[in-house]
């Protein structure tokens, strides 16, 4: 870059106070010239960054500009904090934070989200759909008749990429419909008549074969004339088979009769396609517009909107709107543009509402103007760059380029110059390169004449063994610094997301690291594949072509001989499994390591499953891989495919469920081709790999353009959309030649011919765009048969040998080159790190309850305690049964109630209590101990403590104790009905005991537990050993070792047979003697 | 009122426990402590008791604990709006009143929470309706929303709650004395303050603050009530800042990883380490992610939303199931998320029933597909909830039913121990989730008690559900702490990480209010209400990052990537001192947990035994199984021996090519069985019949597809080029071979021509160019060996073998037929015992145990099933390594 401006950059530079037009042409430090320009309005013409609106055309573009402006800034705090909340970003981005900020202005939902790109297509088609079934719902016999007159009835991306269309000119479906017929009208009689007028007043001598065609034509004509009440096959028939041939007619009738067959003839034809398919596109029109509510309707329901209506609210609030109109104009005192020749419409219209009066700063390049595909319209800068001359504003040409080699823009001149759609102007190179003695252009033509699939894969593999060879051998010299290129310096740039596939396949072989712009690539790498395998093998395992491609995959890793055997056991693969998770010794014939690692598998698996459901899906992931001993490393190739499906996980699978996140998957991989902004992580040494669409605005100093022979057909299409004609279709040829491209109607055939002009435009300016991305070395690659070279290829293969262009042409394989992964990988290593030992896993407190419940069963304590399952037994679900008061399904719960009654009764809590609860604290108040509370000198009711035991904080609530001669009592009131379980309540009150031997430095003297439904009193000495108990709960809670203790008491637990697996295996009254029941249980036995 | 102030680390909050202890042997029940956050309760509890003191868990409690306490001990019980009923009740209120000036966005979710938001905003202020309408001249706005605040006011006031203002007024009453400290706050809101105010008239309050510009307010609040100040000696500790860059986040996210096993290896306990996290939806699961591989036990104070969790997908789905008719796939997702069903085998294969049977609905279908077993049980017993949907119960009811659904019916089955700490997280997560989708519904039957339909009441109970959120329990001692940096900014430890530092979270730009401007703003507080403008925000974020610098005593580590989540650029905040060298983070990862896998002995089965059994397998086969054979070993082994088989096809993606072409198959048989009908007809029907046993959905695509094929009936039956003598269709034939294996195929159809002549004819429904293709195939054995079949079964003399194109009419093979001028390819020599030999060599070389991936067509890989499973590219990427060259490595 230039670190003294040019003439023209000044003048660029200078604030004028007038609207001003930059064209600006490749590498001429736009970048540099849009930022210092901002600078100079802050800092010599003090604008606030506030009333600053710049718009770049990606995201990159913005971040880009953000940062070189925190550069310029950052000595001034002030100033970057201003720059923090700057109006810098792509025009979406404007509109998003535009509406966000006036949301109920604008008439939308206040936390709207916006729908990528990916998004928002998958919702139109599942709505566009759902319309097309509606119409062969609702009107059976129409529909049918549609799909018959289509041309052809796939016709849903079609619809779709016209729906993006109107929406881009901002025009609504209605006012499409609303769009007249484009032809003239004609009158199949005027026309036969004119043509009879014409033919009778042919000279009276001529040839004989002169003769024979005025006769076959006024012969024609007078069907013609009498066609009118014709079918419509028959009137097109008869259009066809018009027997004009131009070559025998006389000279003096040529021009006429040519005009008659260009114009006339397919006029005549659009006449009757428009009159007979006017119902049809009468029914397209409504499915567009149920499809276009319907779109409308869920993403209301989602509170999202899509790119688009981004841009059409925004433009709706400004319009409608004149207090933010006003508002919003008054604000920005200059408004930057780039890229100004791929605006569309509807964003013209944006930009005209924002930008006040003088204040609009646009930069564009017309031979840059490649999104047409994706309705931009050119014209528009052409427009203001004119007026902007015209009106004698700012007007500034940036032609210098700064970027390239001078013989790489030679080419670029000598091969696209006078092309169509180019505006022809000198490439003056601005800096200047070190001489050298290879050429700088090299031409790739491989030959491969049987097949085409054969052929792009042999030209991917040479595009890598070119990589391979110039890697470090090829000298780059910008900035005057001398290197070696490396992978990083390298782009390959291709038409199309198609093309890129055989390159990336044949890097992946030959080991070259690379990054590529197509979405979500990874997905369809190996590890990408595995993993998708292995979630769908924990949705449900019965998907066997996934669970094989797991155990064969290094996930697992067993041979297909196990595979075998595992399917042997059950007939299945799953149901092998399924019996060898049960029954491990299934395993004795398999070679052992190959059990061990099914077994292990199988094991996982049930966890995984387990889990599945409530863990986030990337923390499974990173689990089961884990579990799997799969590691990758951090900046190779693997490594970066199992991080982006991670990711994917991490951003996709959150608010999906495994299923949804899968379906995710399939919907990404089948948009892999379709390219998004690319991503600017620098992956360190790799080759980028991207259309030639998204290199727009980078530089490489090593570019390739590959698959030149590959083109697009877009003006083609059975639906078309150009603002000026509408919607066009083309209809079903009944009667024409087989493979027949249909009957364009009016408005197709229009379209079509303005489409065929803008896709060729458009093809020689994205080559332009393509070349000049490179610095010091081009290459320009093509594979071809038999037939000529087409597309790019056709270009380029006008280009002869010189000092500066090589070209090789061959049918041969490159030499094989392979490079080691370790070599690909980041230079500096990876560091292995050891898991740390862990201790301390244990609570850090625990409450007296749920230890007591410990000392009694471990596992009751895990189950009830630990994790938290309320133990009520579930007695089966009847949804008309509802919990009653005295429903013995509900008694522990009811216990409970009562209990709970009785303690705050007793603590003295005014309440409205039950008769059973009055009575039972009255068990305890008239009782002897009762009295002795009454006659103590201190009593306390509910305390509650916390004390630190070891550690540990143990937390608590005494029922009541009290001092009674100079001696603490402690009482515990139980309304249970088991009194024989008095021992099972020792810890408790021990580390009561505790608390208030801790709390007033005295140790209770005795301890109570009152039994109140017998009216029991039970003592209960206090020297439990409280420590140790703590110590194995913190010893369990380390190790996650919770063992049942199988007893008596069993059957009364809320948790038998049920959560806990006592009981389970075998006839449980054999296990657990009938001695050794409780009371109670037996009762409810 | 006493106030303490002291440079962080100087002994505050040791003070506030010295103090605490002393007054605890006197009157140990009007004692608190009061702290700004849950946690950081349990933080103080475990100080206090490492001291040895015992104390009444109650004594250190969170403001808004605090606020309830005081409010609850009131005659009346004041009680604070459940967030999810005020969520139900701002709903309504903005469907009622339909203001114009939020026509166009009331019904959105976003506006009701744009008021709920408001409404705090506002309460917090110390602000009312009242007071709100007296201020004049505000912007449009103002007036709805004064008079939906005060509905909805009103509504909570029905409801028996209050809002948050009218709580803390309310406690006012509340005159018992207590001793109060409160430690750790950095600011209070205008409510807040008007409540120490009149705590400060009857209790003894102790204010513990940080000596800094943050506090500024605080410390000048209690100047103004007379405190008494002190201020402990000693300067602002001053942690080592170390700033570090990542490539990305997951680097990042790894060095912090590094850095704490580091400084664990060096002695610093993990429980005394942090991570201070600003955009939890980035960062949260990524550091979980990081911490499980490397090793690292973590507690994430992070709620997480309910609506997600199983638990809530369970039973919210069977509610909206009984409401839309049980509709397959969403039932079918409901019944899945059953922690006891969902992962049984039973259910797998019900799974795959129900998906195979979509689309449907009804009980009584769906019952249908359940074998019969516990799991049909079960699922009969929960499906008779139908039931609901015809009662009118009070809400208090309904809450019963739900309660009883959800206690009884969401249980899983036999629970194992969790096997680690990650484990037993999830297995709580079930739990927590229960309790918190009955608390959400439960707050629903505070509105009035008249009988509604299932529909109205599960309508307000799903909007509390929506906005309620779980939070497992979690209480293990030694753990690293991660939290939102607002929370840490309370806490001491040794070491804190600040994550994600970038320009775009620090400072965080805030959202103006889009209810009331910033001028709006300047008249509210010109009239006394105090609300925040952008600029105090900013204050706020600056004050935010500066305290957080102070909370370390080691260590206070900065880092942030240079690329987001989506790979694109972000800057350094500009808080970090831009002079500030950062350092870069190495690349590393965990060393692996379990063994890896070792390399696949993939492609032969060597035991004689297995031998055996895969002879016994395939004893009989078909013909289109041995082309699966000859195409590709593996492919067969996958196919026809493992039987490997993929999840069902969902319902749009049904209609595929197999399936089309065996109805066309299907009709041609019964057709050529019988001339005399219209082969359009036939066509039809079969077409109907498959649309119903293979549950292809009505719509669009179906009927492309009908016309399509109907065309290429029409063209079939129209065009035949020659008159046998006979014709047979569909004729079953067997080829024997060593094994002994029996190869089975039907031939479509058979034409003879004097005694011994005939054409055998394959009708294919696939793509014409591929039809071509299959007689270029040296490869495919069903030509020859239909000849050997017809040859070696049936006698007769095979001159001719065609594939007829039906999609395009067009007829490709060998021969010659008779009578007829088709032009086909010359039959090749020895064709079929050259087809018959390749067949033998290839059996008995699979029966021997080779099941390579080994494809003869590589073109057929891209449509084969197995490709994933076979590995096939990686073999490749090995040959070509193999094959030679130069190494560039
Ligand atoms: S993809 Fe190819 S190699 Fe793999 S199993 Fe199928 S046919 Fe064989």
């Amino acid at each position: 870059m230039p670190v003294n401006f040019t003439k023209d950059q000044h003048s660029a530079i200078e604030y004028r106070k007038l609207d001003a037009c930059v064209t600006a042409g490749p590498g001429s430090g736009k970048t540099t010239v849009l930022v210092e320009r901002y600078r100079s309005l802050i800092e010599d013409h003090r604008f606030e960054p506030r009333r600053i609106l710049a718009i770049t055309f990606t995201e990159k573009a913005a971040a880009n500009m953000k940062s070189k402006l925190a550069e310029k800034f950052a000595h001034d705090p002030l100033r970057l904090r201003e720059l923090e909340s700057a109006w810098v970003s792509t025009i979406h981005g404007f509109c998003a934070r535009l509406l966000k900020e006036n949301a109920i202005a604008a008439g939308i939902d206040p936390r709207f989200a916006v729908l990528d790109a990916r998004e928002s297509e998958e919702l139109q088609y599942s709505c566009l759909n759902a319309a097309l079934d509606e119409l062969v719902e609702q009107r059976h016999a129409e529909a049918l008749e549609l799909i018959e007159a289509l041309q052809t009835p796939y016709v849903v991306n079609n619809l779709l990429d016209a729906y993006d269309g109107i929406r881009s000119a901002g025009k609504t479906v209605a006012e499409i419909r609303a769009i007249a017929n484009p032809s003239a009208s004609v009158d199949p009689q005027s026309v036969a008549e004119s043509l009879l007028r014409q033919l009778r007043s042919w000279p009276a001598t001529l040839t004989p074969a002169r003769r024979t065609q005025q006769s076959a034509l006024l012969e024609w004509a007078q069907r013609l004339a009498e066609s009118n009440a014709g079918s419509f096959a028959e009137f097109v028939r008869l259009v066809h088979d018009c027997p004009l041939h131009l070559g025998k007619v006389p000279e003096s009738e040529k021009e006429t009769l040519r005009e008659f067959k260009e114009t006339l003839l397919p006029s005549l034809i659009a006449w009757a396609v428009d009159r007979h398919t006017a119902r049809f596109r009468a029914l397209i029109f409504d499915v567009l517009t149920r499809f276009d509510d319907l779109y409308a309707e869920r993403k209301r329901v989602l509170g999202s909107l899509d790119f688009n209506d981004l841009e059409r609210c925004t433009v709706d609030l400004l319009r409608r709107n004149d207090d933010v109109r006003a508002r919003i104009r008054a604000q920005f005192l200059q408004v930057m543009l780039d890229e100004f020749q791929d605006i569309n419409e509807q964003q013209s219209s944006l930009i005209e509402l924002v930008r006040g009066e003088d204040v609009f700063f646009a930069v564009g390049d017309i031979n840059q103007s490649i999104y047409g595909f994706r309705h931009a319209r050119p014209d528009i800068f052409r427009g203001y760059e004119a007026a902007v001359t015209d009106s004698g504003k700012h007007s500034v040409q940036l032609l210098d380029n700064f970027r390239s080699r001078n013989e790489i823009l030679r080419c670029v001149e000598s091969l696209l110059n006078g092309a169509e759609g180019i505006a022809s102007r000198e490439l003056v190179a601005g800096v200047s390169f070190r001489s050298k003695s290879t050429p700088s252009i090299e031409v790739l033509k491989i030959r491969e004449d049987s097949d085409r699939d054969e052929a792009s894969a042999r030209e991917a593999r040479w595009i890598a063994h070119r990589i391979l060879s110039l890697r470090g051998t090829l000298e780059l010299s910008a900035d005057d610094k001398i290197r070696h290129a490396d992978f990083s310096d390298f782009a390959v740039l291709c038409r199309n997301g198609d093309s890129m596939k055989p390159i990336l396949e044949a890097f992946d072989h030959t080991g070259i690291p690379y990054v590529s712009g197509r979405r979500q690539s990874f997905l369809l790498s190996r590890e990408g594949r595995d993993i998708t395998a292995l979630l769908h093998t924990i949705a449900n395992p019965r998907d066997t072509i996934a669970l094989a491609t797991v155990l064969r995959s290094p996930l697992v890793g067993i041979g297909d001989e196990s595979l075998l055997r595992v399917r042997l056991l059950a007939g299945s693969l799953s149901g092998g499994l399924n019996v060898i998770s049960y029954d491990s010794e299934k395993l004795a014939d398999f070679a052992p390591r190959d059990a061990e690692k099914i077994e292990r598998f199988a094991r996982n698996l049930k966890r995984w499953r387990a889990e599945q459901p409530v863990m986030p899906l990337e923390l499974l992931l990173v689990r089961a891989l884990a579990d799997c001993g799969f590691q990758w490393d951090p900046g190779a190739v693997r490594g970066d495919n199992v991080e982006n499906f991670l990711h994917l996980a991490r951003t996709r699978g959150e608010q999906r469920d495994l299923l949804e996140f899968l379906a995710e998957i399939e919907s990404l991989q089948k948009a892999i081709n379709l390219e998004s902004d690319l991503s600017d992580k620098d992956a360190g040494n790799a080759v980028q790999v991207m259309t030639a669409h998204a290199a727009k605005g980078l530089e490489f100093p090593v570019t390739i353009i590959a698959a030149m022979d590959k083109g697009t057909q877009r003006n083609s299409a059975p639906v078309t959309f150009t603002p000026a004609f509408g919607l066009g279709l083309a209809w079903n040829d009944s009667g024409g030649k087989k493979n027949s491209s249909g009957l364009d109607d009016s408005w197709q055939w229009h379209n079509s011919e303005e489409l065929k002009d803008r896709e060729k435009q458009e093809a020689h300016r994205l080559l332009y765009v393509a070349m000049t991305r490179a610095g010091e070395h081009l290459i320009l690659s093509y594979s071809r048969g038999k037939n000529r070279p087409s597309n790019w290829a056709k270009i380029v293969d006008t280009l002869e040998p010189s000092e500066h262009i090589s070209i090789l042409e061959t049918e041969a394989e490159p030499p094989v080159w392979r490079l080691s992964e370790s070599r690909a990988i980041a230079e500096d290593g990876v560091l292995t790190l050891d898991r740390p030992e862990i201790s301390g896993r244990h609570d850090s407190a625990v409450n007296v309850t749920s230890l007591a419940v410990f000392a009694d069963c471990p596992r009751k304590y895990y189950l009830e305690r630990y994790v938290g399952w309320n133990g009520r037994r579930s007695s089966g679900f009847d949804p008309e049964d509802l919990p009653r008061e005295d429903d013995s399904g509900d008694a522990d719960e009811n216990a409970a109630d009562l209990g709970s009654a009785v303690h705050e009764l007793l603590a003295g809590k005014p309440g409205v209590y039950s008769d059973d609860a009055k009575r039972l604290a009255n068990v305890f108040l008239t009782c002897e101990l009762g009295k002795r509370v009454e006659s103590s000198a201190r009593v306390e009711r509910e305390w509650d403590f916390i004390v630190d035991v070891e550690g540990t904080l143990v937390r608590g609530t005494v029922d009541l104790w009290f001092e009674d001669s100079g001696e603490i009592v402690i009482v515990d009131y139980k309304t249970d009905r088991v009194p024989d379980r008095a021992t099972s309540y020792s810890p408790q009150l021990a580390l009561y005991g505790l608390a208030l031997e801790r709390a007033l430095g005295k140790r209770p003297k005795q301890a109570w537990l009152h039994f109140l439904r017998t009216n029991t009193l039970v003592e209960v000495p206090l020297d439990y050993d409280v420590k140790k108990i703590i110590g194995e709960l913190r010893a369990a809670q380390n190790t996650l070792k919770f063992p049942l203790n199988e007893r008596g008491h069993c059957r009364a637990c809320r948790f038998y047979r049920s959560l806990c697996p006592a009981g389970q295996q075998a006839n449980a009254s054999a296990e657990i003697p009938a001695s050794q029941m409780p009371a109670r249980s037996a009762e409810a036995s | 009122m006493k106030l303490i102030r002291g440079a962080p680390g100087s002994g505050k909050t040791a003070l506030v426990f010295r103090e605490f202890k002393d007054t605890l042997r006197s009157d140990a029940a009007n004692l608190r402590i009061v702290v700004p956050t849950a946690t950081l309760v349990r933080h103080f509890q475990h100080e206090l008791a490492r001291d040895r003191i015992v104390f009444s868990p109650r004594s250190v409690v969170s403001l808004n604990r605090f606020i309830r306490e005081r409010a609850a001990a009131l005659p009346n019980e004041p009680k604070q709006i459940p967030d999810g009923l005020l969520r139900v009740l701002v709903r309504d209120a903005l469907d009622r009143m339909k203001f114009p000036e939020f026509a166009s966005v009331a019904g959105t979710e976003g506006m009701a929470a744009v008021i709920v938001d408001t409404i705090e905003l506002f309460e917090n202020a110390g602000c009312t309706p009242d007071k709100l309408a007296s201020v004049r001249k505000l912007g449009p706005h103002a007036k709805p929303f004064e008079k939906l605040w005060r509905t909805v006011r009103d509504a909570v006031r029905q409801c028996g709650y209050h809002l948050r203002g009218d709580l803390i007024r309310a406690t006012a009453a509340n005159t018992q004395p207590a001793r109060i400290w409160l430690d750790g706050f950095l600011n209070f809101s205008p409510i807040e303050y008007a409540f120490l105010r009149e705590l400060s008239k009857t209790c003894n309050v102790t204010l513990a603050i940080t000596d800094s510009k943050a506090t500024e307010e605080i410390y000048r609040f209690a100047v103004s009530l007379g405190a008494k100040d002190r201020l402990l000696p000693g300067k602002s500790r001053k942690p080592r800042t170390i700033l570090v860059e990542a490539r990305t986040l997951e680097r990042e996210a790894d060095e912090i990883a590094r850095r704490i096993i580091a400084l664990e290896e060096q002695g610093t306990a993990f429980r005394r380490l942090a991570v201070a996290v600003r955009e939890a939806a980035t960062w949260v699961p990524l550091l979980k992610g990081t911490f499980s591989r490397f090793g690292i036990p973590a507690r994430f104070y992070f709620s997480s939303p309910l609506g997600k969790q199983p638990a809530a997908v369970f039973l919210g789905g069977l509610i909206s199931a009984v409401l839309a008719g049980w509709d397959f796939e969403t039932t079918l997702t409901t019944l899945r998320a059953h922690p006891r069903w969902g992962t049984s085998a039973a259910f797998d294969r019900f799974d795959f029933a129900v998906r195979e049977a979509m689309p449907g609905r009804g009980v009584a279908d769906l019952l249908a597909l359940c074998e019969d077993g516990w799991l049909r049980e079960d699922i009969a017993a929960c499906l008779k909830i139908d039931a609901w949907k015809t009662s009118l119960l009070k809400p208090a009811e309904w809450l019963k039913r739900f309660d009883a659904l959800a206690t009884n019916l969401y249980r899983p089955g036999t629970l194992d121990t969790a096997r680690d700490a990650v484990s037993l997280q999830s297995a709580r997560s079930h739990v927590a989730a229960v309790r918190s989708w009955l608390d959400a519904v439960s707050s629903i039957t505070a509105l009035p008690e008249q009988p509604v339909s299932l529909e109205n009441f599960w309508c307000a109970a799903s909007i509390a559900v929506d906005a309620a959120v779980i939070h497992p329990a979690e209480d293990r001692a030694n753990v690293v702490h991660v939290m939102s940096v607002y929370e840490a900014r309370q806490w001491d430890v040794a070491a804190l990480f600040v994550c994600g530092m970038t320009d775009r979270d620090f400072p965080r730009q805030h959202s103006p209010n889009l209810l009331f401007p910033e001028n709006d703003i300047d008249r509210l507080r010109t009239a006394g209400v105090p609300l925040r403008k952008a600029a105090d925000y900013e204050q706020d974020e600056r004050w935010l990052f500066e305290s957080l610098c102070t909370r370390a005593s080691d260590s206070l580590v900065l880092s942030y990537p240079r690329h987001d989540a989506s790979g694109k650029s972000v800057q350094r905040s500009r808080l970090v001192d831009f002079d500030r060298q950062a350092e870069s983070a190495p690349l590393c990862r965990p060393v692996p947990q379990a063994l890896t896998g070792e390399p696949v002995r993939a492609g032969s089965v060597d035991t004689p035994a297995l031998h055996a059994e895969m002879a016994r397998l395939h004893q009989s086969i078909s013909l289109t199984a041995l082309e699966d054979l000859a195409q590709c070993r593996f492919r067969f082994f996958s196919g026809r021996t493992l039987a490997l088989k993929a999840a069902p096809e969902r319902p749009g993606e049904r209609l595929t090519p197999r399936v089309t072409g065996s109805i066309l198959h299907v009709a041609l048989e019964r057709w050529l069985a019988d001339k005399t009908r219209d082969f359009v007809e036939v066509f039809e029907a079969v077409f109907d019949e498959t649309c119903r046993t293979d549950h292809l959905p009505a719509g669009y695509k179906l009927e492309v597809e009908r016309i399509q094929f109907r065309e290429i009936a029409r063209r079939v039956s129209a065009n035949d080029l020659w008159t046998p003598d006979s014709s047979q269709v569909e004729l079953p034939l067997e080829i024997e071979f060593p094994g002994p294996i029996k190869v089975r195929c039907r031939i479509d159809r058979l034409d003879t021509f004097g005694n011994n002549d005939c054409v055998i004819v394959d009708y294919k429904s696939s793509k014409t160019a591929n039809v071509q293709k299959l007689v270029a195939s040296r490869t495919r054995l069903q030509g020859p060996l239909y000849a050997l079949a017809v040859r070696e079964n049936l006698h007769l003399n095979p001159v001719a073998m065609l594939y007829w194109a039906v999609r395009d009419d067009q007829r490709y093979g060998w021969g010659k037929i008779p009578g007829a001028d088709v032009p086909l390819e010359p039959m090749p020599d020895n064709w079929a015992n050259d087809a018959k030999a390749r067949t033998i060599e290839r059996l008995s070389g699979f029966l021997a145990g080779a099941v390579h991936a080994h494809p003869e067509e590589t073109e057929q890989c891209r449509w084969c099933e197995f490709s994933d499973t076979c590995r096939v590219e990686t073999l490749v990427e090995i040959e070509r390594a193999a094959g030679g060259g130069s190494s560039a490595g």
